[in-house]
C-alpha cells in the first residue's frame, strides 16, 4: 500500500480532491479493515486524490440518532461537521452505507452540505469512465450474488451501481430470492447491532443467510460493515458443522481489488 | 313527488350522520403536531401515480392487479351515482342521457367495471374465507377487523348485484342507493376508511429518501449550550415540549393520518424482517394502536384539556418496549405499503421519548452511547486505532 495522506499532516494547499471517509468498522473490526485496504487499493490504483481524518474521524452518530439518543447524535454531527470545515472538505467518498445515508440526507438540517458518494457508486463511475479496467479471467465463471443493503438500496435507490460493479468481473450474477426494493435486512441497522437479542423462532441474518444458500452463490457480495459482519456470523453457524465453508463472503471492493 | 322528498331526507342524514363522524375526526386529527408542507408538484404526481395508478399496490402482481380492477371500477361507478343523485334530487329518470353518445358509454364502461368489481369482491372474500392467507390471520387483527373486511366485501356484492337493476327496477335502485348511505356511515368506524384518507396521506407523504430521519430543531438549542456555552448568551426560557412521541398528542399530523389510512392488508408486516423471525414487532400493528389508542384518549383530550391525563399511555399500554427495539430500520415497511404510511417513524419518535425523555434503552445500547461520547465510536475503541488498517 502506498502511503495515505492524513489530513492533519498536510498544509492547506495539500488538501485532496476527496475525503475517504473510513468509518468505525474499519477501525474495530479485523475483517473489515480487509475491506478498506481493498477500497484503497483501488483509488491508489486509479490515481485519486484522496486523504482521510485518521485519528481525527469521530462516529457521525447516526447509531445514537436511530436508537433515539437526538442529543448525541446532533453533538457528534456538529463535531464531525466542524472537522469537515476546517479542512474544507467538498466531497466525500465512504464505504458504510449509514456513514453515507447520514452525511447525504440528515448532515443538510445541520448546515453540512457535501457531495456524497457511496464506494459502490465511484467504483462503478471509474469502470464506466474507463479509468478502472477489471481483469475478467480472476472470478471467470464463478456464482456470485448481492445482498442489497437496507440504507444503499431502500434508503438511497442504489441498486444498479453495485450490480455493474459486480458484472465488470465477468462472474455469472445471480440475485437473492429478495433483492433490491424487497431486500431482506441483515439484521443489524437501527443499532440492533449493539443490542442483546430479544427472544425469537430465529435471527434474521440466519434468515438472509438461507436465502443466499438458496441462490447457488459460492460468494455473496455485500456493500456495508455491518451486513459484513452479520452475513460473516451467518455462514459460520449454518456452516460450522460442515467439512468445508463453500460459500463465502466479499464486500464488491475486495473483489474488484482482487481483479485488478 | 314522496320519491323526492323520502330521497333527499334520506341524502341529507346520511351525509349529516357522515359529516359528523369525519369531524370527529378531524378535532382528534387537530389535537396532533401541525406539519408544513411543501413541493406541491412532486406531491400531485405522487398521487396520480401511487394514487390513480395504483403502483405500489403492483408490488403483490395478484392482489394489488384485483385491487387496482375494483379501485378503477369504482371510480368509474361512481359516476353513475352521481347520476343517481341527481336522479333522486330532480325526481327524473337517467338525467345524463342529456349527453347522449357520452352517457351510453358511460353506461356501458359501468356495466362492465360493476362486473369486475363484482368478480373480484369474490375473490377477496374467497381469499378471506377459504385461502389461508397468513397476514390475514396475525395476532393483532383482533375479530373485529375480520368481520370487518367480510362485512365490507359483502356490501360491495350486493352494491354491484343491485348495479345492474337500478335502470329496470324501482326497488333495486333504493336498495342500491341505500347501500351507498350505509356503506359511506360504516367508512368512519373501519378499517376501510382508506378509501377517504388515502388520497390525502399520498398527497401528503414523505418525500424525502426513506432513510432519513426527522430533523429536532428543538433539541439544537441545547446542543449548542453544550458544545459552545459561551456563544449562549440568553438563557431558554420557553418550557421544553416533550421529547419524541410517548402517547397520542405528541404525534404530528401526518402520523395521525397514516393511521387513519392504514386498512391493516399486512404487507408492512409480512416484509418485517423482525416479524418473519418471531420478533415481537409487528409494523401494522404500531399504526393500528395510533388509531386505536387517540379513540381512546381522543375524547378526554377534547373534554378535559390537552393535559389531561387517563393514567394510560401509546407507550406500554399499547405499544411495549421490546416492540420499539426490535424494530432494525430496514424500511421494508415503508417501501410495501401502498399508500405510503410509515410505522418506522412512529417507532423512531417514540424510542426518542424514551431515550431522552426517560433515559432507558437495552443495555447493549446504552453502553453503545457511553462509547460514542467517550471514544467516539459505538465500539469501545480509541482513537489511535483508527489508522490501524494503514499500518
Amino acid at each position: 500500500m502506498q502511503p495515505i495522506s492524513i489530513y492533519a499532516d498536510l498544509s492547506h494547499d495539500q488538501y485532496p480532491e476527496y475525503l475517504f471517509w473510513v468509518g468505525c468498522a474499519g477501525a474495530v473490526d479485523l475483517r473489515y479493515q480487509k475491506v478498506i485496504r481493498a477500497f484503497v487499493k483501488i483509488l491508489q490504483h486509479c490515481s485519486i486524490d484522496f486523504g482521510v481524518l485518521g485519528e481525527e474521524e469521530s462516529c457521525n452518530g447516526d447509531p445514537a440518532r436511530r436508537a433515539g439518543n437526538e442529543m448525541l447524535f446532533q453533538m457528534q454531527a456538529l463535531q464531525v461537521i466542524e472537522t469537515f470545515n476546517r479542512y474544507n472538505i467538498k466531497q466525500i467518498i465512504t464505504c458504510c452505507p449509514h456513514c453515507f445515508n447520514t452525511f447525504k440526507n440528515e448532515y443538510p438540517d445541520l448546515g453540512g452540505n457535501y457531495e456524497v458518494v457511496s464506494h459502490v457508486e465511484f467504483i462503478a463511475q471509474l469502470i464506466d469512465q474507463g479509468k478502472l479496467i477489471v481483469d475478467q479471467s480472476v472470478f471467470k465463471d464463478k456464482v456470485v450474488t448481492y445482498h442489497d443493503p437496507c440504507y444503499l438500496g431502500r434508503g438511497n435507490g442504489i441498486y444498479d451501481a453495485p450490480r455493474k460493479a459486480l458484472d465488470a468481473l465477468g462472474i455469472k450474477r445471480v440475485e437473492l430470492k429478495e433483492n433490491r426494493s424487497k431486500s431482506l435486512c441483515c439484521g443489524a441497522g437501527g443499532a440492533q447491532l449493539f443490542k442483546e437479542n430479544d427472544p425469537g423462532t430465529t435471527e434474521i441474518n440466519l434468515q438472509r443467510t438461507e436465502q443466499v444458500f438458496e441462490s447457488g452463490a459460492s460468494i455473496v457480495a455485500t456493500a456495508c460493515p455491518f451486513c459484513m459482519l452479520m452475513l460473516t456470523d451467518g455462514l459460520q453457524t449454518k456452516q460450522a458443522n460442515s467439512e468445508t465453508a463453500t460459500v463465502g463472503n466479499k464486500d464488491i471492493a475486495e473483489l474488484i481489488a482482487a481483479a485488478l | 313527488m314522496i320519491n323526492q322528498i323520502t330521497f333527499i331526507l334520506l341524502f341529507c342524514l346520511s351525509i349529516a350522520v357522515f359529516s359528523f363522524s369525519i369531524y370527529r375526526l378531524y378535532r382528534f386529527y387537530l389535537l396532533t403536531k401541525p406539519v408544513p408542507y411543501h413541493n406541491w408538484n412532486s406531491r400531485i404526481a405522487t398521487l396520480l401515480k401511487v394514487g390513480f395508478g395504483q403502483s405500489k399496490l403492483f408490488r403483490l402482481r395478484i392482489a394489488g392487479l384485483l385491487h387496482a380492477l375494483l379501485f378503477w371500477g369504482f371510480l368509474v361507478i361512481s359516476l353513475g351515482t352521481l347520476e343517481m343523485i341527481v336522479d333522486g334530487f330532480t325526481n327524473s329518470h337517467q338525467s345524463f342521457q342529456r349527453f347522449g353518445i357520452i352517457d351510453d358509454i358511460v353506461n356501458v364502461s359501468i356495466l362492465i367495471m360493476g362486473g369486475v368489481v363484482l368478480l373480484v369482491a369474490v375473490l377477496f372474500l374467497f381469499r378471506r374465507l377459504i385461502m389461508h392467507i397468513p397476514r390475514f390471520n396475525a395476532p393483532e387483527l383482533k375479530r373485529k377487523g375480520k368481520r370487518e373486511a367480510i362485512l365490507i366485501l359483502s356490501l360491495i356484492i350486493l352494491l354491484m348485484i343491485t348495479l345492474f337493476f337500478i335502470t329496470s327496477s324501482a326497488f333495486a335502485w333504493w336498495c342500491h342507493i341505500i347501500l351507498i348511505f350505509v356503506f359511506l356511515n360504516l367508512l368512519p368506524y373501519s378499517k376501510h376508511l382508506h378509501i377517504i384518507t388515502a388520497a390525502p396521506n399520498l398527497l401528503l407523504a414523505d418525500l424525502e429518501a426513506p432513510s432519513k430521519m426527522k430533523h429536532m430543531k428543538n433539541i439544537e438549542h441545547e446542543v449548542m449550550a453544550m458544545l459552545y456555552p459561551e456563544q449562549i448568551t440568553e438563557a431558554n426560557t420557553t418550557t421544553p415540549e416533550r421529547f419524541g412521541v410517548k402517547d397520542v398528542e405528541d404525534l404530528t399530523r401526518k402520523h395521525y393520518l397514516d393511521a387513519l389510512s392504514c386498512t391493516q392488508c399486512g404487507r408492512c408486516t409480512d416484509a418485517c424482517p423482525a416479524n418473519r423471525t418471531g420478533h415481537k414487532l409487528s409494523p401494522r400493528k404500531i399504526v393500528m394502536d395510533v388509531r386505536e389508542r387517540m379513540n381512546e384518549k381522543g375524547p378526554i383530550l377534547l373534554k378535559n384539556g390537552l393535559d389531561a391525563d387517563d393514567h394510560k399511555s401509546l407507550l406500554r399500554n399499547y405499544i411495549s418496549e421490546e416492540e420499539l427495539w426490535a424494530c432494525t430500520t430496514c424500511g421494508a415497511c415503508v417501501q410495501e405499503c401502498p399508500v405510503m404510511i410509515s410505522p418506522l417513524a412512529i417507532i423512531l419518535e417514540m424510542r426518542r421519548y424514551l431515550v431522552m425523555e426517560e433515559g432507558t434503552a437495552p443495555a447493549g445500547i446504552t453502553a453503545a452511547f457511553a462509547n460514542i461520547e467517550n471514544n467516539g465510536s459505538p465500539w469501545q475503541i480509541s482513537s489511535d486505532q483508527r489508522t490501524s488498517w494503514i499500518k
